[in-house]
């Protein structure tokens, strides 16, 4: 722990995080992006459904 | 092969409870706005009663209308949908109720604490440690009985919605835990245990994240599964609500210091909010978009539907809200609107017409649902419906009008002077604003005692259906095969999802907190800065007692207008490295009255500050502060004690010691010698208050330690040379 407090007193440069923060969002929306793009329409209408047949008491198999 | 059906039942009991407190709590919470809302306009409403005056009851208005109110919504909402999306009834009844009466009792202490001015000053977290610690371990029996839940459920896939609930599970608890590390004085008592800067850093990390995991996405949670029952249609787009989801919780976790732009943050840590805050529109339009677009083909059913009417208002003001907080966060817009009255007015655009609305909605859609047999009244919803609206609307113009208004006027100048020197111009402008505000508040309040007779009537005429029977087959041990889509393993390791949350959420407030509280030249120290004495730390906790930073701030951002105002003598802009003893920091966040961070400097006298706290329009008529006569030792004509102001004083020494644990440079010497140094200080401001003819006063009052405290602030930096004053700038 001694070490990680002596590193972050030590490091230079902060004023660059908004720019690596932004790297790390593009780059996790692409990630996030493309899983909901290439998810078979089947399977994403299904889930759409989840909240509408649950009243009726039949089950999703 | 076709599976067996497994029969059970849902718990509408708990979900009948947290509907019941919802109404309840947003009758109170809203009565207690409306009374501090009237204070504005005549202060002497709070009948000279300390637990009756704005800064206390302001704490129990913003607790309440968030805890208590949107707080049971929430719970209301998920326990009635999370046991249908996943077909299981709660994993344990016990759970829910020690959940739910958990939740009250801790409304109940906060309703009992705040009035009695047991507060740490923290927005919207000023609850004290015992109860702080109470929050988390209801808080932990919540998470507990959901992911308990989960995990015996009978649908594989998780709804978005339920995401978006673990999403708010992990979060609150760590913006909790993280807000209110404090070190405690006595059990009503505490100091947090950062300072200053980093102090305010965290506030508004959790600050606005509060508003961001408790009372937005709970309430996506609640639009993704109610607004399709109401709409009778599936979400418009469930890939769209994927992206919503991890977009805006890895978003919104950074952008808290848009909340402290043009303060003594650092300038990298402020451009890190900006950034993130305006990226934000993008996801919160998403899901309003998403939200709205549900409607597709069902538009028509709105005219006919209440509960659709509130959805899509309270849906549609959460994208004002989304698209003015962006805005806000820009320096420009930012240096216009903060500290006025506009703040409120987009505050409660997001309370009263989203989480109000999406509250009331869902009310509305579970009454005829829970109670079979009621005299539920479509028309009476409607009418709420309508009361509310108007009400919001009359409640949000004026605030606006009355920030633009207080804005130029602060701002205004001419050859190099204010043309509004006097503070209290700008406060007499906005009074007519204010009554309207009131009035917009009345109707609001007005909606929601047509709806609790509407709940009345369904409720006592109906039966509640306490265990509704379904009936769903067993879930199936899915196994990892080859080819499968990635993402299935949120489906089969929801705790893994809820670990993964969590890691997103951290991402953000690590990079954000931890440089300002590690690096030493984030907050450059000024030689001069010296812990405040024994008895001005007395003052300073009666500042926090009544909340004196609900009004004024302690923070003067660097324009000419601002210094010019609050530093006429020395122009001095607040320095981050005047903060370093402050446990909590009170820079507060709206100006009712001025900015007392250099109040000392001023060259008011210690009688000017008497008679102003004993009766503010004696020294600025006009004002709308109200008296504090508590603070005074007082006796009728016949010389009978009235009221006995006598400053406690048994916890000084133990205050210092707390103090000094947290770094504050208390030596033993001086911590020994508190009481002596305290009676010297008291005894010198009270010579010189009673060298003034109209004026008796006793060295032991609290008013004595208030003015100590008054006179002191802002005072420090002027001691400092020019040469260490330039090098920090």
């Amino acid at each position: 722990m001694s070490r990680l407090l002596t590193f972050f007193k030590h490091v230079d440069g902060w004023s660059m995080y908004p720019i690596v923060a932004l790297g790390m969002f593009l780059a996790f929306f692409a990630m996030v992006t493309l899983w909901a793009l290439y998810t078979r329409n089947a399977d994403m209408d299904r889930y759409a459904k989840l909240p509408l047949d649950t009243d009726d008491q039949t089950p999703t198999l | 092969m076709k599976q067996e059906l497994e029969h059970f039942t849902y718990d509408n009991r708990i979900v009948s409870y947290f509907l019941k407190a919802t109404i309840l709590w947003s009758l109170i919470a809203l009565l207690v706005g409306l009374t501090i809302a009237l204070q504005l306009v005549w202060p002497a409403l709070n009948a000279n009663t300390s637990w009756l005056t704005f800064g206390r009851l302001r704490a129990l208005h913003t607790n309440g209308a968030i805890f208590a109110f949107a707080g049971n919504a929430i719970f209301m909402g998920v326990y009635y949908s999370m046991q249908r999306l996943l077909k299981t009834r709660m994993a344990s009844d016990l759970l829910s109720k020690i959940h739910f009466w958990g939740w009250q009792l801790i409304i109940v202490l906060a309703v009992i604490t705040l009035p009695l001015g047991i507060t740490s000053t923290k927005e919207y977290a000023e609850l004290e440690w015992p109860i702080d610690i109470l929050i988390t371990l209801v808080w932990v029996v919540f998470g507990v009985n959901m992911i308990w839940t989960i995990l015996k459920r009978r649908e594989r896939h998780l709804y978005v919605a339920i995401w978006f609930y673990i999403a708010t599970f992990v979060t609150v608890a760590v913006l909790h835990i993280f807000n209110n590390l404090e070190l405690p004085v006595s059990w009503t008592k505490s100091y947090s245990v950062y300072a200053g800067v980093q102090d305010a850093l965290v506030q508004w990390w959790y600050g606005h994240n509060a508003v961001a995991f408790f009372l937005t996405t709970p309430f996506l949670g609640l639009m993704y599964y109610f607004l399709p029952k109401a709409a009778e249609r599936p979400v418009y787009s469930y890939r769209l609500s994927i992206v919503h989801f991890w977009a805006l919780i890895f978003i919104y976790i950074w952008a808290g210091p848009h909340h402290l732009l043009y303060s003594a943050l650092p300038d990298w840590a402020q451009n890190l909010g900006t950034v993130f805050s305006i990226m934000l529109i993008a996801p919160s339009w998403g899901g309003m978009i998403n939200g709205l677009l549900t409607l597709r083909g069902a538009w028509d059913r709105v005219r006919d539907s209440a509960v659709l009417k509130f959805f899509v208002v309270g849906v549609s003001a959460y994208g004002m809200a989304t698209f003015e907080g962006p805005m806000l966060s820009t320096k420009w817009l930012n240096s216009i609107a903060h500290f006025t009255d506009w703040i409120p007015a987009h505050v409660h655009v997001g309370t009263l017409g989203w989480n109000g609305f999406m509250a009331f909605g869902v009310v509305y859609w579970l009454l005829p649902k829970l109670w079979k047999n009621g005299r539920y009244s479509e028309k009476l919803a409607n009418w709420h419906f309508w009361l509310g609206t108007t009400g919001l609307l009359f409640w949000v113009i004026p605030m606006y009008v009355a920030g633009f208004t207080q804005s130029l006027m602060w701002k205004d100048m001419a050859n190099g002077m204010l043309v509004n020197p006097n503070f209290l111009d700008t406060v007499t402008k906005i009074i007519p604003m204010y009554l309207t505000r009131a009035f917009g508040g009345t109707l609001y309040i007005t909606g929601i005692v047509v709806m609790i007779v509407n709940v009345w009537k369904t409720v006592v005429k109906g039966d509640l259906i306490a265990d509704e029977e379904a009936s769903a087959p067993a879930l199936e041990a899915h196994k990892k095969h080859s080819g499968e889509h990635w993402h299935r393993w949120i489906e089969r390791k929801p705790v893994q999802m809820v670990i993964w949350s969590t890691v997103v959420i951290l991402i953000g407030g690590v990079i954000e907190i931890v440089p300002t509280l590690m690096v030493d030249s984030n907050v450059p120290t000024i030689s001069t800065v010296k812990p405040y004495t024994p008895l001005e730390l007395e003052g300073r906790d009666l500042y926090m007692r009544e909340a004196c930073n609900a009004c004024h701030t302690q923070m003067i951002r660097p324009f000419d207008n601002e210094v010019l105002r609050y530093d006429p003598t020395h122009k001095q802009y607040s320095l981050p490295g005047e903060y370093v003893y402050e446990h909590p920091h009170l820079w507060g966040s709206k100006r009712t009255g001025p900015d007392l961070w250099r109040e000392g400097a001023k060259g008011y006298s210690n009688s000017w500050h008497y008679n102003h706290m004993w009766q503010p329009t004696s020294m600025s008529p006009g004002s709308i502060m109200p008296r504090y006569v508590w603070m005074f030792t007082t006796h009728d004509a016949e010389g009978n004690l009235l009221n006995d102001g006598s400053l406690d004083t048994s916890l000084t020494q133990t205050k210092m010691e707390t103090l000094a644990k947290l770094g504050v440079p208390y030596t033993p010497e001086e911590i020994a010698d508190a009481h002596r140094a305290r009676r010297a200080q008291a005894q010198a401001i009270a010579a010189d208050l009673n060298s003034d003819p109209r004026i008796t006063v006793n060295a032991n009052e609290e008013i004595v330690a208030l003015i100590a405290y008054l006179q002191r602030l802002g005072t420090d930096v002027h001691k400092a040379s020019e040469e260490e004053l330039n090098a920090l700038k």
